[in-house]
Order: structure tokens, then C-alpha cells, then sequence
């Protein structure tokens, strides 16, 4: 499942970040992206969010660091 | 609180002509036209809220006359106005806690290697400045013109934290009255952990109950929370920016 969402946020993170090299692992933080400052990583949000039909509660967009983070939440709220 | 904020928000736009201090339509305003402060252009609402308030905002907000973020306060308004900001687009994307503390509560006592001085000159700016602009603004630029300023004004203090040689920690101080608001609360990443910034705070709150000042207040992020509530600052209420999603609104 992990793997599915791995390559569908990578895509995500692609298009916001116009960035087509961008290659994600759970691992991936903000500081490995150039571009994934505080408003990108609102972008970002909001695109996973339409992407996955899902909202993140505030205290979860703000508690995200890692892509890894952003997995825990998408197993959570998506029933794959 | 809001009272603070106005003074804080007038004396910046006093500084420097990018930044507008307005009031449209019942929101306080602070508008950065050259992104004086990357990432700080700010609202704030004084009326909370009523409708046509909110649509006179949002009028502006598209002919880019105010800024595309709003702080709205926790209240039992809030479910209205963010049902309203929701339609057009915003989402919270941060919260913060606001805080206050009388000064009369405070003993301090360092008991860490800090050495911490109120800035006076201009050389002292510059460390400030390094310690904000790494530990808040992600090493962006900042106009350093607005602060130089601002040294001028008596109601800003600025306090810097040195650690051995190296500047550590920093913070803002704007008095109003027997009041004093802490603002841009800050600690290098190498230096975290080590209870600096704890520090700093006490030291601002000893020095500023020394010049009468009776009460502080500040807003904390999460991250900055437990250690406001460890030296005392009690929960006033909570605040909620806002802001309307869009590369375009950036």
C-alpha cells in the first residue's frame, strides 16, 4: 500500500513543486526540497487532499516533517 | 492583545513605506508590498464579524489590497467566519496560543552560559538580525532598513542571546504602557535544546518589570508552548490564520 501512495504523492509532489527529478521516500523532509517551504507545504496539502478526497485536520498539516508523515495520515484516512 | 498588535503594526509601517498599516472594513491590516518580511504579511480582525465585513475583505483581497491572510480569534464567532473564509477559498493553516504574564510573578536567575544584552548599536543589530533571519525566516533577506529604524523608537527593544562569542537567541520586545509584547522569539537550530531561549524570555521579563512594565504577552506556536507554560504564562485564547490557497495569492 505504502508503495502505491509512494508513487501517487510523488507525482503530487512533482506538479506542486515543478519539479519533475523530484524522487520521494518516506524519509524525504523539507530540508532535501528546496521548494517545500511553509506555503508550498500548504499547496501541497491542499492537492493530496483533492487528490485522495480527504481533509487534514490542522494539528496534521502542521505536524508533517516527513513524507513519511504524510503516509501515516493517507493510511489513516484512505481505504485502499 | 489586540491592542499590541495595532501598536506593533503601526510602528512598522512607520519604518518603512512597503509596509501599510490600514483598517479596511473592520480588519486591522498590515499589507508588505516588497516582502519586507518574507512570509508575514498579516490581518487582523478587530470586528468580529460580520458579514459585510468579510465581503469588503475579500474585495480587497482580490484586487490585492489586503493581504490574503486573516488572524481570526477563537471564539463563538469563529464557526461563522470560518464557514465564510471557507467559501472563498481559505483554510487555517497555523495556529497560535496567546499568552500573558505579570512581571511581578518572574525571578530570574541564569543558570546558563547565556550572555544577554538589549541591542543599542548598530553592530549588536546586525547579530540580532543574523539570529532572526536564520532562525525564523529560512535565511531569506530581510530589509534590514525597517529595524534599523525601529532601534530608533524607544518603544521596540530588541534582546540577543550570546552564547560564548556567537549569537544564539534574539527576541522583539514592543511596549505599550505598563505592557510589553514579545514578538519574533527565536533560537539558532545548533543552539536548541539548551534552554536558552527559556532564558532570554526571563531576562526580557526582569528587564522590562525593572522599567515598570507589568505585564507581557506573546503568541507561541506549539512548538513553543510547554516552556511559556513552564515559566508561567498563562492561556489567554487561541488564534487561527487563515489563508487563501493559491500560488497566486503567494
Amino acid at each position: 500500500m505504502n508503495q502505491n501512495f509512494i508513487l501517487e504523492l510523488n507525482n503530487i509532489f512533482r506538479n506542486v513543486f515543478d519539479d519533475k527529478s523530484i524522487e520521494i521516500t518516506p524519509e524525504t523532509s523539507a530540508k532535501e526540497i528546496e521548494a517545500w517551504n511553509s506555503m508550498n507545504h500548504i499547496l501541497l496539502i491542499n492537492e493530496i487532499e483533492k487528490y485522495y478526497n480527504i481533509e487534514f485536520e490542522l494539528d496534521e498539516l502542521i505536524s508533517i516533517n516527513t513524507v513519511g508523515d504524510i503516509l501515516q495520515i493517507l493510511q489513516s484516512k484512505v481505504n485502499k | 492583545m489586540e491592542e499590541n498588535h495595532s501598536v506593533f503594526f503601526d510602528l512598522l509601517s512607520k519604518a518603512n513605506n512597503n509596509i501599510c498599516s490600514y483598517k479596511h472594513g473592520g480588519f486591522y491590516s498590515l499589507m508588505d508590498k516588497k516582502n519586507v518580511f518574507p512570509k508575514l504579511t498579516l490581518c487582523y480582525n478587530e470586528l468580529l464579524p460580520k458579514k459585510q465585513y468579510f465581503q469588503e475583505y475579500f474585495r480587497a483581497v482580490e484586487q490585492k489590497e489586503a493581504a490574503p491572510y486573516i488572524i481570526l480569534a477563537e471564539n463563538e464567532n469563529l464557526i461563522l467566519a470560518e464557514k465564510l473564509l471557507k467559501q472563498e477559498g481559505f483554510r487555517a493553516v497555523e495556529s497560535w496560543t496567546t499568552m500573558s504574564l505579570f512581571t511581578n510573578q518572574v525571578n530570574y536567575v541564569n543558570s546558563t552560559d547565556l550572555h544577554i544584552l538589549t541591542v543599542y548599536r548598530a553592530e549588536e543589530l546586525q547579530h540580532w538580525l543574523s539570529v532572526v533571519q536564520q532562525g525564523l525566516f529560512n535565511s531569506s533577506n530581510l530589509e534590514t532598513t525597517i529595524f534599523e529604524q525601529l532601534l530608533l523608537n524607544n518603544k521596540i527593544q530588541f534582546i540577543i542571546g550570546f552564547a560564548g562569542n556567537e549569537p544564539a537567541c534574539a527576541l522583539l520586545a514592543v511596549l505599550n504602557e505598563s505592557t510589553a509584547g514579545l514578538y519574533m522569539i527565536t533560537t539558532l537550530p545548533r543552539f536548541r535544546k539548551k534552554g536558552y531561549a527559556s532564558h532570554l524570555v526571563n531576562y526580557a521579563l526582569n528587564h522590562f518589570a525593572q522599567k515598570g512594565i507589568t505585564r507581557c504577552v506573546l503568541q507561541s506556536t506549539r512548538s513553543g508552548y510547554d516552556m511559556y507554560k513552564h515559566i508561567g504564562f498563562q492561556t489567554d485564547g487561541r488564534f487561527f490564520i487563515y489563508w487563501k490557497i493559491g500560488k497566486e495569492y503567494m
